[in-house]
């Protein structure tokens, strides 16, 4: 199953891409509604930054730690409230990157048609339920189920 | 058929060895040295418990290539047998406890809860859950986070958790049934062939591994030396290879007889006993040697006297120091009883009936230096009265261990990048749950940065204490008027239904229950035991409390050392008052010359343990060197014919095989003896050279 799912990866997944439009939809559970917004992900080595439409906050994900920039404001954010956040940059990063082992490192994957379900390992079920998505030239969707019933859905956006 | 006595004793004892599978109670743990103590108990009972038997992993390098190179030995190892990752996954039951239990696991941040406006609260809490990047999380139970988080650091790479610095690390850990050293060895041995140059490995269960082989091959190369050496001795000195074989065998099953006896007594025995014994078992030799040299194989000649009063003389010595209750001591002694019984009775009663023919030969000649022995007695009174004001005392019988520099610096190595460096483990023991965990909480009183399972529980005194200051606290009203509030907000209005609810009955833990939250608890009699890991700083306060155990072995054996020292220094003097009273009464008028053999090799003991730390076994060596040169002392006095001088020359050798080779070992332990037996029969063979003595011939 494993090969399959690295064939599909080299296969179809657009490694270079650098930087990304994407559409977020958030269900949270609090409010019984959902939330859209547009924004762009950027990606560089070893660094990811996240940005709305009509917002100066930056979220930048950089050697595995996370930072808020908003203008000449700086804030780094607490990784111990902030650990489900982390884990959904490090999904992220590896899915965009086509890291398989750094995904079976936190989730079985089971290849589904053409989708893909993740389910986290050991500490990780605390806050995922699943992971699910479909990538083929670009990022079709990815949905985070959270423990908390919150569901984050990301969109990949033609430029 | 006499003739073969030695082959069929040795036959049968070898055959009873392997029968009833006496090699499986030696032991070459340090432990197994520990008198029987609840300490002892408890000790083995926490080495049982699963953080014991962690395997921590690292790679050095921070880049994919180090990565990658640590998930490949990750995926190699966990085909292992008996390896697993290390689960860091709650239990759904205990994650319902932590959420049931919340308010009292953790701490209140009261100056936030008695300032808090709860309406402005809401409308933050709208704004951060509508704005937040990605996901939003939210604690129902305390949506205002009134409650105090502890800030974990936690190093992730790539995915990865690393040690910073260094490189990525991974843990894992043994499954439950893994316990016996030939499980260790294979784990150890397939861990091993895996690792590469940029790998680092540790556990705890290295050292029972890397210890026991490591003194095994020390014990081999040991015995192997001490067998060329009496080889040597017999073959291309006395020529006669009849009689090696037999002495050989002899030797071989008074140890094996010892050795066997002693299993009926002790459930295990430490190897250490069993290299000493073997040591102990070659004074028997002289016994042999008087023998020969006065023909007593070869010829009628009845009872030697003077043999059996050497034989009776350090048998007393062992006996009187046999009631020491330090276990190493203890056993040692009664092994040297019976290995030495047994000599006895075979080289002075049965060898006469096979017989032995005596091959001629010459030794060298010493007759130019010749010491008065009025000398040699000031001279050993003087250096004695001076070094025994300059003794210093090491009681840590871990420096009487293999000093495992190389494993001891990966597990500081660990313990550094783990922030654990400086953190000490006692054992806590209590008669209920309750108990274990009220005690647990009174440790955190002296030692904050005290941490253990426990930390997890509550007592049902802190509950009730915590219940009071929950029910003075201004959460009932924030909890009425984010009731009242949430109406005018988009927020769902049975979302924070659960909001700060704090529970009225505080939790019943079972055994059995808390086995499943991951607390580590072990049942033991009708008790209950867990451990604490302290700061160094408080380790000796907290040693104090009388339900505090520890788990150090220099404490331990330090506490039964110095119950101990000052009864084997009684029992060794009082051993000595009986040798010299038996040495006056039998030499009479060469009283000094024979009490020369106790006094010189005395001297040059005791300069030597001037210069270095003086341990147990030093003192105890000691003892044994003068029990043995009582022989010498008896023998040489008693008749100081050349056959004499031979027998003594010979038996020395001989001594020096069994002891003196232990000088070449590497653990410290084994050192000691050499050291100390080495100095003795030194002092012994001057004394037959140089000492000038009455009607005496020196010639050899």
């Amino acid at each position: 199953m494993n090969r399959s799912i690295l064939l599909f990866f080299a296969f179809f997944l657009n490694l270079n891409a650098s930087t990304i439009n994407f559409q977020e939809e958030k269900y949270i559970e609090v409010i019984d509604n959902s939330v859209f917004r547009k924004g762009t992900l950027d990606f560089k080595e070893n660094k990811i930054s996240l940005k709305y439409k009509n917002s100066n906050r930056v979220l930048i994900y950089e050697d595995d730690n996370l930072t808020i920039k908003n203008g000449e404001d700086i804030q780094r954010v607490d990784l111990n409230k902030q650990l489900a956040l982390k884990m959904i940059f490090l999904l992220i990063e590896a899915i965009h990157t086509n890291d398989l082992k750094t995904l079976e490192e936190y989730f079985l994957i089971k290849k589904e048609k053409q989708t893909t379900l993740l389910e986290p390992k050991e500490s990780l079920k605390n806050y995922i339920k699943n992971v699910e998505f479909k990538k083929d030239k670009k990022l079709d969707f990815m949905t985070i189920k959270m423990t908390n019933g919150n569901i984050t859905t990301i969109r990949e956006l033609d430029d | 058929m006499i003739k073969y006595f030695n082959y069929i004793l040795f036959s049968i004892l070898i055959t009873l060895f392997f029968v009833f599978n006496i090699n499986s109670k030696i032991s070459t743990n340090i432990h197994s040295l520990l008198p029987k103590s609840e300490n002892k108990e408890l000790l083995k009972q926490f080495l049982e418990f699963e953080s014991n038997k962690k395997i921590l992993v690292t790679v050095k390098g921070l880049d994919k290539e180090a990565l990658e190179e640590l998930r490949s030995f990750e995926k190699n190892i966990l085909k292992i047998k008996g390896i697993k990752k290390e689960n860091s996954l709650s239990s759904s039951s205990f994650k319902e406890y932590q959420n049931k239990y919340y308010f009292y696991l953790n701490e209140l941040n009261n100056e936030k809860t008695n300032n808090l406006e709860v309406k402005q609260e809401l409308n933050n809490l709208y704004d951060s859950v509508i704005n937040s990047f990605l996901t939003v999380d939210i604690n129902k139970k305390d949506p205002f986070q009134l409650i105090k988080k502890e800030d974990i650091k936690i190093n992730i790479k790539n995915g990865k958790l690393f040690l910073e610095k260094y490189g990525y690390v991974s843990f894992f850990s043994l499954e439950k049934s893994v316990n016996s050293l030939n499980e260790y060895e294979r784990i150890y041995d397939e861990i091993k062939k895996q690792e590469t140059s940029n790998i680092t490995t540790f556990s705890s269960i290295y050292y029972f591994v890397e210890n026991s082989r490591y003194i095994k091959n020390d014990v081999n190369k040991i015995v192997l030396l001490a067998t060329c050496l009496l080889i040597f001795l017999y073959f291309f000195i006395l020529k006669n290879i009849n009689l090696l074989s037999n002495t050989l065998l002899t030797l071989g099953s008074s140890s094996l007889f010892a050795t066997i006896c002693l299993t009926l007594i002790y459930e295990e025995i430490s190897l250490f006993v069993l290299v000493f014994g073997l040591s102990i078992s070659t004074i028997a030799i002289d016994y042999m040697f008087h023998h020969y040299f006065h023909r007593n194989y070869e010829e009628k000649k009845g009872f030697n006297k003077e043999v059996f009063l050497g034989f009776f003389t350090t048998f007393l010595a062992f006996f009187i120091l046999s009631f020491c209750d330090f276990l190493l001591i203890e056993q040692i002694t009664r092994f040297a009883m019976i290995s030495l019984f047994l000599s006895y009775i075979i080289f002075s009663f049965i060898y006469p009936k096979i017989t032995f023919k005596q091959k001629e030969f010459k030794l060298y000649e010493q007759k130019s230096i010749s010491i008065k022995k009025l000398y040699f007695f000031i001279f050993s009174l003087a250096i004695l009265s001076i070094s025994l004001q300059n003794i210093n005392y090491d009681f840590d019988i871990k420096s009487l261990d293999y000093n495992n520099k190389e494993l001891k610096e990966k597990e500081n190595f660990f313990k550094t990048h783990l922030n654990n460096k400086d953190a000490q483990t006692v054992l806590v023991k209590a008669s209920s749950i309750n108990e274990l965990i009220l005690y647990n909480e009174q440790i955190k009183k002296i030692d904050n940065t005290s941490n253990s399972s426990l930390d997890k529980l509550i007592s049902k005194e802190k509950f009730i204490k915590k219940h009071k200051e929950l029910s003075q606290s201004k959460l009932k009203k924030i909890k009425e008027e984010l009731e009242k509030y949430i109406v005018n907000t988009p927020f769902k209005k049975d979302s924070f239904k659960n909001a700060y609810v704090y529970e009225l009955e505080a939790p019943e833990y079972s055994y059995e229950k808390l086995l499943e939250y991951n607390i580590s608890l072990k049942k033991y009699k009708d008790d209950y035991i867990s451990y604490i890991n302290v700061s160094k700083e408080k380790y000796n306060d907290i040693l104090k409390e009388e339900f505090i155990y520890s788990l150090s072995l220099k404490t331990l054996f330090e506490e039964n050392l110095q119950n101990e020292l000052e009864k084997i220094v009684i029992l060794g003097l009082l051993s000595l008052v009986f040798i010299t009273l038996i040495i006056i009464f039998i030499t009479k008028k060469k009283m000094i010359q024979a009490l020369n053999f106790l006094l010189f090799p005395s001297a040059l003991i005791f300069i030597y343990l001037s210069f270095v730390a003086v341990n147990i076994l030093h003192i105890f060596m000691f003892f044994i060197i003068l029990s043995i040169s009582i022989d010498y002392a008896i023998y040489s006095s008693k008749d100081n014919k050349k056959q004499t001088k031979k027998a003594i020359i010979f038996s020395a050798i001989s001594s020096f095989a069994g002891f003196g080779v232990l000088i070449f070992s590497d653990i410290n332990s084994l050192f000691s003896i050499g050291s100390v037996a080495s100095l003795g029969i030194f002092a012994i063979l001057i004394l037959i050279l140089f000492q000038k003595v009455d009607n005496a011939s020196k010639s050899l």
